[in-house]
């Protein structure tokens, strides 16, 4: 079994004198929901483009479940939908999936079923594509890439246009296509709702690709540990708390403390300002999120680009 | 692999059949090849049988040493040689002078029997088809459709739903360009059979004896009729496939169906209308002419002029032979640079078209 589902080396797309992707490498490990992320225009969709045989790379190289070669035959292991879904607008959304199956190798219509269902398209397949909303057309280009039940599956944007609910809907089933020996490749510019499905991300700006790894490592090696407290008299804990060497700064942040300091120090913390007669009523760590890792790197990125 | 591409083109006709376009375009042609035959019928009982004759008045030449009588019919059958032979050289270069004068009007010359062959049957089957060939709405027609079948695919975005699952390119282009033609060679029967339709309906009201005459045709009759209408069938399927690939090529091009429509539309047009009167100019470039994908469609489907008229025209006309090859060549080419290009260029997003 193929350990990397997508692997590519030096992969590069120009268009013109704008390089759209610049020479990236990255992997992508078997059963997992992995994260593309990168600011608008930072070649994701381009990428996915690539991979999916849509677009003819300048230069560099790529690999799908370990074949460089016979591409067409990789790519029918893979479910796939970006930017927005482009169906017949004149067919139905069951008709639509009805077309592809067939082409696909053909199938029972009771799966077609199930996977409108399973969408939440449930009552709306038999309509025509033209009359659906972003959100009904999102939800059957979900389905769609999830057709022939495939190996690996590109979601870009899959939530654009859904309403909140339906976004929690979304997040819970890309979460569950991961489970098992399904590789779901995500490309979002949501942050909060890719640090909650995806176990690995690759950042990309500029088309380089700037970070790649376990979310929680990312995370964790990103900026300085935090405490936000609250205590009964703010303005001589936060003279006390200045005066320890092991804190790095301390600020006011609303009407709480936020404390810069290892977070297993939060104890000690507690001890300091109970010697002094201040005590604290709460105490919470803060810890670095994927956004503001995002936004870190990115910049530096871009600070480097210019 | 076959079974993956007659998978393609069932898919393909799946789409297709779903679409308002190839039932207008068929509607169409069904249109105008009614127009044709009840337009010759009306015109056939108007002038009580004499058809839609631009009658030129015998030619009578008395020479010194013989006298001929000349018709149209001699025109256009290529008999004029013959029948000069009885007079002098000098007779003779007169009366071609004269001949030569006809050839227009002659061109819109229609017997008695010709009259009858586009809404009797059984020459009614495919009279009217012949007839829109000649005149080229069936070529335009199969180009539009080819042309937004691929065209479509790049305004809605689809083309790259089915390429992100590795169907292959040169198989989808393959695939649409087949059912194109099927679709075309489909669009003849329909009109055959609504042409046999209507040539029973025309036999009955008013009944007329020189109409029924010819439906209870002997077997002889209808057997020629109907190979040669097989033959016919044939030669006009096969005549459709470089129109389909020029627009393919075009659509492939310029990514656009509009685009793709109009620009095959002027090419057609250009090629069969304005370059041969500019390549008439000079004899030099007459080679030329017999190279035009027209010239020899024309010639493959049997349109081209009589002995006479090339005579008289000094055109030369390229044989049949030499017409199916050309056909082929220009079809071999298109497809084959609309599959490279196919094969070559990226498949963005919807165009919204």
């Amino acid at each position: 079994m193929d350990e990397f589902v997508i692997q590519t080396d030096g992969l590069t797309k120009r268009y013109g004198n704008v390089l759209a992707v610049d020479n990236l490498s990255m992997e992508v490990r078997r059963g997992r929901v992995y994260g593309l992320l990168g600011p608008n225009g930072s070649g994701k969709t381009t990428t996915m483009g690539l991979l999916l045989g849509l677009l003819k790379p300048s230069s560099g190289t790529f690999s799908l479940f370990g074949s460089s070669d016979g591409h067409e035959e990789s790519l029918r292991r893979v479910g796939a939908i970006i930017e927005s879904p482009s169906f017949y607008p004149y067919l139905s959304g069951l008709q639509n999936l009805k077309y592809f199956q067939m082409i696909f190798g053909g199938g029972p219509e009771e799966d077609l079923e199930s996977l409108i269902d399973r969408v939440g398209l449930g009552g709306r397949g038999d309509d025509r594509f033209r009359t659906y909303s972003l959100g009904m057309k999102q939800r059957l280009g979900i389905a769609y890439a999830l057709l022939g039940d495939p190996d690996l599956v590109f979601l870009d944007e899959p939530t654009n246009g859904l309403d909140p609910e339906g976004m929690i809907e979304v997040r819970e089933l890309i979460r569950s296509l991961g489970d098992g020996n399904r590789t779901v490749l995500l490309s979002s510019h949501l942050l909060h709702e890719v640090e909650q499905v995806c176990d690995s991300v690759t950042i990309i700006s500029n088309g380089k690709l700037i970070a790649q790894g376990e979310v929680s490592q990312l995370v964790a090696t990103a900026g300085s540990e935090r405490v936000r407290t609250k205590t009964t008299d703010d303005g001589k804990a936060r003279q006390i708390l200045s005066a320890l060497d092991w804190v790095e700064d301390v600020a006011t942040d609303e009407d709480s403390l936020l404390v810069t300091t290892p977070i297993e120090r939060s104890s000690e913390i507690t001890e300091a300002l109970a010697h002094s007669e201040v005590y604290v009523a709460e105490m919470m760590p803060v810890r670095t999120s994927l956004e503001e890792y995002f936004l870190e790197v990115t910049a530096n990125a871009e600070d480097g680009h210019q | 692999m076959i079974a993956h591409f007659l998978l393609l083109i069932q898919g393909e006709w799946f789409k297709l059949r779903r679409r308002w376009l190839p039932w207008v375009l068929l509607a169409v042609a069904i249109l105008v090849s009614q127009t044709f035959l009840w337009g010759f019928y009306v015109v056939y009982h108007v002038t009580d049988g004499k058809g839609t004759n631009a009658f030129i008045p015998d030619y009578q030449y008395q020479g010194e040493t013989a006298s001929i009588d000349l018709t149209c019919a001699d025109l256009l059958d290529g008999r004029i040689e013959e029948r000069v032979q009885s007079l002098s050289e000098e007779e003779r270069l007169i009366v071609k002078k004269e001949v030569a004068g006809w050839s227009q009007e002659c061109s819109e010359y229609v017997s008695e029997d010709e009259g009858l062959f586009l809404f009797v049957m059984p020459s009614s089957i495919l009279g009217s088809l012949v007839l829109m060939f000649m005149t080229g709405l069936q070529f335009l027609l199969i180009m539009i459709l080819s042309a937004s079948m691929l065209g479509s695919e790049y305004g809605w975005g689809t083309l790259r739903m089915a390429l992100s699952r590795g169907m292959g390119r040169w198989q989808i282009l393959s695939a649409k360009l087949v059912l194109c033609v099927l679709v075309g060679a489909g669009w003849f029967v329909v009109i055959a059979l609504v042409n046999s339709v209507s040539s029973v309906i025309a036999g009955i009201i008013p009944p007329d004896e020189g109409v029924s005459i010819i439906v209870l045709a002997d077997g002889d009759t209808w057997r020629s009729v109907l190979s040669e209408g097989a033959k016919f069938f044939g030669k006009a399927v096969y005549a459709t496939v470089p129109y389909i690939a020029l627009s393919a090529c075009v659509v492939v091009l310029t990514q656009s169906t509009a685009q793709g429509i109009s620009l095959s539309i002027v090419a057609y047009i250009a090629e069969a209308m304005v370059v041969p009167p500019l390549l008439a100019i000079s004899e030099r470039l007459e080679g030329i002419r017999e190279g035009l994908l027209s010239s020899n469609v024309s010639e493959w489907m049997s349109f081209g002029q009589t002995e006479a008229q090339v005579a008289l025209q000094g055109a030369e006309q390229p044989d049949t032979t030499q017409a199916f090859f050309v056909i082929l060549a220009y079809s071999v080419v298109m497809v084959g640079v609309s599959l490279w290009l196919f094969q070559r260029r990226d498949v963005s997003g919807a165009r919204g078209e």
